[in-house]
């Protein structure tokens, strides 16, 4: 790496907890993944910088604050692509935000951070529309109400260092991943404490920075906690508490830093320690509910409109079984809910004519089904249009099935 | 007349008929033993050339499904009669043909279960009951005898091997990479590499709905594990990768999920790329999605399976119309002029001819009604012909180098088709980015036989249901198909006159065989449930699942 690479990676890796970098990614192509993120910021930042500068100068007419528009595309896709307008001129990154995003997604691997960059990368398709729209604004009127739906998607698009899922953007992914380590940074066991100044990664995620207590300042911004420990100043990720669950899954090496992470109120000892992975076996199938009057209304449904390929004793003939050991086996290893399962049922079938049923025929295969799946009838009756937090219960085998199951682990509903 | 086109093609055998006979009769010597339980790899190379046995699930490499017979003729065809019935005890769709080795019909049917079934008294001499949880569809397109064993592809991605002569199991292996979304619906292809002598079993997985990527993959008949595989995706740094947008390729489909061809003298294997993935939701997959809806011809003669060419047939599919139909691998004449060529078909109601050797274009037909085809699913949902069952369907059809021509069955069949604004994988579920179609309007069917020299029609007969049953051509001039109605019939090929007609009293979605055993001709159909050819207008009544074995009375 080139010295100057080097202390451009400093200063990023100083973003990723600091929030601070200067735009800084107009040099020759960036190489590692941690140069990538920072450019993508950067090229974000530009473009919202672009685009507030003329904001606070719109006097002089529309030219303006398009060119500004279509300066901002340009640093968000990059010249090789259509949306480039060669008159606005060459903000710097050929590629763009999008294409470094675009680079940073394609692998075979599916690292942490690929949920975040798919936000990325859709809220920066969607702030290039905004800013086309704006580009072709009739009066400062229309524009501004294009621009401001581009600074919101591309505030989104930024992120903050807090979340590490969808929402967390550039700075969460910067902040919780190893997109905040800098190439040749010395990289630790995340699940460990810190013994020397450097990273602490575990499956992907980034849970420590530790840096030489000197006696230059140390930037703490983004941090979720940070400590003393020793000569050192450990900073801990906002991802830190949920990755302890995941070195959990390897009782060897993580007690100390379960201990120091955790906060008190939450004793570490009695956390269900499987919860964060694999939501396991459900005690209360209070999630969802439904009443046998359904469940019976639902046999009749089943009959005429799925039993063709389902089969009478739901075992299945041409499609799969969907109740009993074969089907909870199944619907217990990949995870399904009763929600992913209304899902299927409401959005895909009948397999030849999917949405056909009316919504209270849907709601009555539904509850045929948890009950010839032997969960527990109840007095609500099941939904005719669940919210997506709904049932979120896991199906699997019921520690107390409802009935007698026959030999297909089918209980039998009149 | 069986010598002329052996040698009119593309020098696939050479003076084999003497040695094919010979395994009908005493069997091959093969890795040291003696025995005829199961075909050696030069009868897999030979099939072509006998009339006594059918291995391959299409009849041999080229998947011609062309018989030579000789008592069987569209004069006499009208006096077929069943001899005897075989009801299957695993009820279900069976969409495979019986594989016929020595006296012995294995049929599979759709939860992968393997009769062996006495040819001549239709006799259960022994059944394995595999009943694997089904991912989603029930099929399984056929066993490969080889080495003394059945080899059977699995609904939850195993390679059972079974010992040929009792179907005790002898090995069971897991070679898919994620079980959740992956299993088996084909016939295992046979390839021995004339250069090494050594033999591996070709696989295509079914994971093309369900949020995988196309592999091919070459197993070790005896170890069971993979010497190498292919994807049809291509990954970052391949050519075709820019064709995806973001990282959709990842989740792009390509599944190979039905027949391939194969020239085993030079080692090219003709491959089928299913549809990209989400099925009906283009915009999460801007780009021409390579090599989805593809032919792939792919050279593994060498180490490392190596692609020749390539021809997409329809970029950027939003309708889940993949090339699904056998490929035909022939020579055939072009307008006068004899052509090394490859026949395919795919669910948007395409017939495609194209060079085998280049993979250029040479003809295109649309066999099945068309329309919308180049509008996408929107979320309010639009109407497209044919829907996902339409068009052409996986048993494909046959070629008859006598009369030049391709019989092809074909369904009309209209969708109602939704996307959906978020596309969510979930595993073992159907990845679609929408629902798969809604019928609208009639669904009818047609057996179309192509004049490959003209590139059109020599003439059509209609059904009032879809046909998916593929189809079987004799020497003697007899084409036959069978009917989602339960027909089963037989026309002249060249007139296209319905000669014969017999009602099993089940769908009809496997193709027919032919062949010979003793001094009998015998043709036999497999019969069952519609499985996803499933209409409201189907006959009401069905006799259940089984095979019919057919010969003249005499």
């Amino acid at each position: 790496m080139s010295p100057t690479g080097f202390a451009r990676s400093l200063i990023i890796a100083g973003a990723a907890f600091a929030a601070l970098a200067p735009p800084c990614a107009h040099a020759a192509a960036p190489a590692s993944d941690q140069a990538r993120a920072a450019a993508t910021l950067a090229n974000i930042r530009l473009a919202v910088g672009t685009i507030m500068t003329v904001e606070n100068d719109a006097t002089n007419g529309p030219a303006r604050y398009k060119a500004a528009a279509h300066r901002a595309i340009n640093l968000l896709v990059g010249t090789k692509d259509e949306a480039y307008d060669a008159a606005a001129g060459l903000p710097g990154d050929p590629v763009g935000a999008i294409g470094e995003v675009n680079t940073l997604l394609d692998r075979r691997a599916s690292p942490p951070f690929v949920p975040m960059l798919h936000g990325v990368l859709v809220n920066l398709q969607s702030s290039v529309a905004s800013l086309q729209d704006a580009a072709k604004a009739r009066g400062l009127g229309a524009y501004e109400v294009d621009v401001s739906q581009a600074l919101q998607t591309l505030a989104m698009a930024e992120g903050r260092p807090g979340a590490h899922d969808v929402f967390g953007g550039m700075l969460g992914a910067m902040a919780n991943t190893g997109l905040g380590v800098p190439s040749g940074a010395p990289v630790e066991n995340g699940c460990a404490a810190p013994r020397a100044p450097g990273y602490g990664m575990a499956q992907g995620w980034l849970v420590w920075r530790a840096v030489k207590l000197g006696s230059a300042p140390i930037a703490t911004a983004g941090a979720a906690m940070v400590r003393k420990e020793g000569s050192m100043l450990v900073l801990y990720t906002p991802v830190a508490a949920m990755v302890q669950h995941l070195c959990a899954a390897k009782p060897t090496h993580h007690a100390a830093a379960q201990a120091m992470i955790r906060p008190a109120a939450a004793p570490v000892a009695k956390a269900p320690v499987a919860r964060l992975i694999r939501v396991s076996a459900t005690s209360s199938d209070g999630g969802v509910s439904y009443t046998m009057a359904q469940a019976t209304a639902g046999k009749a449904v089943y009959a005429a409109h799925c039993a063709s390929c389902h089969g009478a004793n739901l075992q299945g003939v041409a499609a799969p079984a969907i109740a009993g050991k074969d089907f909870l086996t199944t619907a217990n290893k990949n995870g399904y809910s009763a929600s992913i399962l209304n899902t299927i049922v409401t959005q895909n079938m009948p397999f030849n004519d999917p949405g056909s049923l009316k919504p209270a025929e849907y709601a009555d295969v539904m509850a045929y089904l948890l009950a010839a799946n032997c969960f527990p009838a109840g007095k609500t009756a099941f939904p005719t249009d669940p919210g997506s937090s709904f049932g979120t219960v896991k199906l699997s085998t019921p520690t107390h099935p409802a009935g007698t199951p026959d030999k297909f682990g089918v209980c039998a509903v009149k | 007349m069986k010598s002329n086109w052996i040698k009119g093609g593309r020098g696939l055998v050479g003076g084999v008929a003497a040695a094919a006979l010979a395994a009908g009769i005493a069997g091959i010597a093969h890795a040291g033993a003696i025995s005829n339980t199961t075909p050696t790899p030069k009868d897999y190379t030979n099939t072509a050339a006998s009339n006594s046995t059918w291995i391959l699930g299409a009849k041999n490499y080229d998947n011609n499904r062309y018989v030579d017979i000789g008592e069987i003729t569209p004069d006499n065809v009208s006096k077929l009669k069943p001899v005897w019935t075989f009801q299957v005890s695993d009820n279900g769709p069976i969409e495979a043909a019986p594989v016929i080795w020595n006296g012995t019909a294995y049929i599979t049917s759709a939860h992968d279960h393997v009769y062996a079934v006495d040819v001549k008294t239709g006799k259960l001499k022994w059944e394995f009951s595999d009943n694997p949880h089904v991912i989603s569809f029930a099929a399984n397109r056929g066993v490969t005898l080889l080495d003394g064993k059945a080899y059977l592809a699995t609904l939850d991605g195993h390679l059972i091997a079974l010992d040929a002569t009792t179907g005790k199991k002898v090995f069971d292996k897991v070679e898919v990479s994620d079980t959740a979304n992956s299993f088996y619906t084909m016939q295992p292809l046979p390839y021995t590499n004339p250069k090494t002598g050594k033999t591996v079993l070709l696989l295509g997985i079914s994971n093309g709905d369900w949020g995988g990527i196309g592999v091919i993959q070459a197993i070790n008949p005896t170890t069971g594990k993979v010497e190498w595989k292919y994807e049809t995706i291509p990954g970052p740094g391949q050519k075709g990768h820019n064709t995806w947008s973001g990282d959709s390729w990842k989740r792009g489909g390509g599944a190979v999920w039905t027949m391939m061809a194969l020239n085993p003298k030079t080692g090219m294997l003709y491959a089928n790329a299913g549809n990209p993935q989400p099925d009906f939701n283009g915009p999460a997959r801007k780009g021409s999605n390579l090599y989805s809806d593809s032919l792939l011809a792919i050279n593994i003669s060498g180490a490392k399976p190596k692609m020749v060419w390539a021809h997409q047939f329809i970029p950027h599919d939003t309708h889940d119309w993949d090339p699904v139909m056998p490929p035909i691998l022939f020579t055939g004449k072009v307008n006068g002029q004899e052509m090394p060529l490859v026949a395919d078909g795919d669910k948007a109601g395409n017939f495609w001819l194209l060079n085998s050797q280049t993979g250029k274009l040479v003809s295109h037909l649309a066999i099945a009604m068309q329309y919308h085809l180049n509008l996408p699913p929107s979320l309010k949902g639009n109407v497209a012909c044919p829907n996902t069952n339409g068009g052409v369907e996986y048993n494909g059809g046959s070629y008859d180098p006598k009369t030049n021509m391709i019989y092809l069955p074909s369904s009309n069949e209209c969708g109602f088709w939704r996307s959906t604004k978020k596309v969510v994988y979930i595993a073992g579920q159907f990845y679609l980015g929408g629902a798969f179609p809604k019928f609208v309007g009639p669904n009818t069917g047609q057996f179309n036989a192509i004049d490959v020299n003209t590139g059109v029609f020599a003439w059509r007969d209609n059904s009032k249901l879809p046909m998916a049953g593929g189809a079987l051509s004799t020497s003697t001039g007899v084409v036959f198909t069978g009917l989602e109605d339960g027909d089963f019939n037989a026309y002249d090929a060249t007139s296209g006159k319905k000669l014969w007609s017999y009602d099993t009293g089940s769908p009809i979605i496997a193709p027919p065989v032919a062949f010979t055993q003793g001094n009998t001709e015998y043709v036999a159909v497999a019969s069952g449930q519609a499985g996803n050819q499933m209409l409201p207008t189907m006959p009401k009544t069905n006799k259940g699942t089984m095979l019919t074995m057919f010969a003249l009375a005499k």
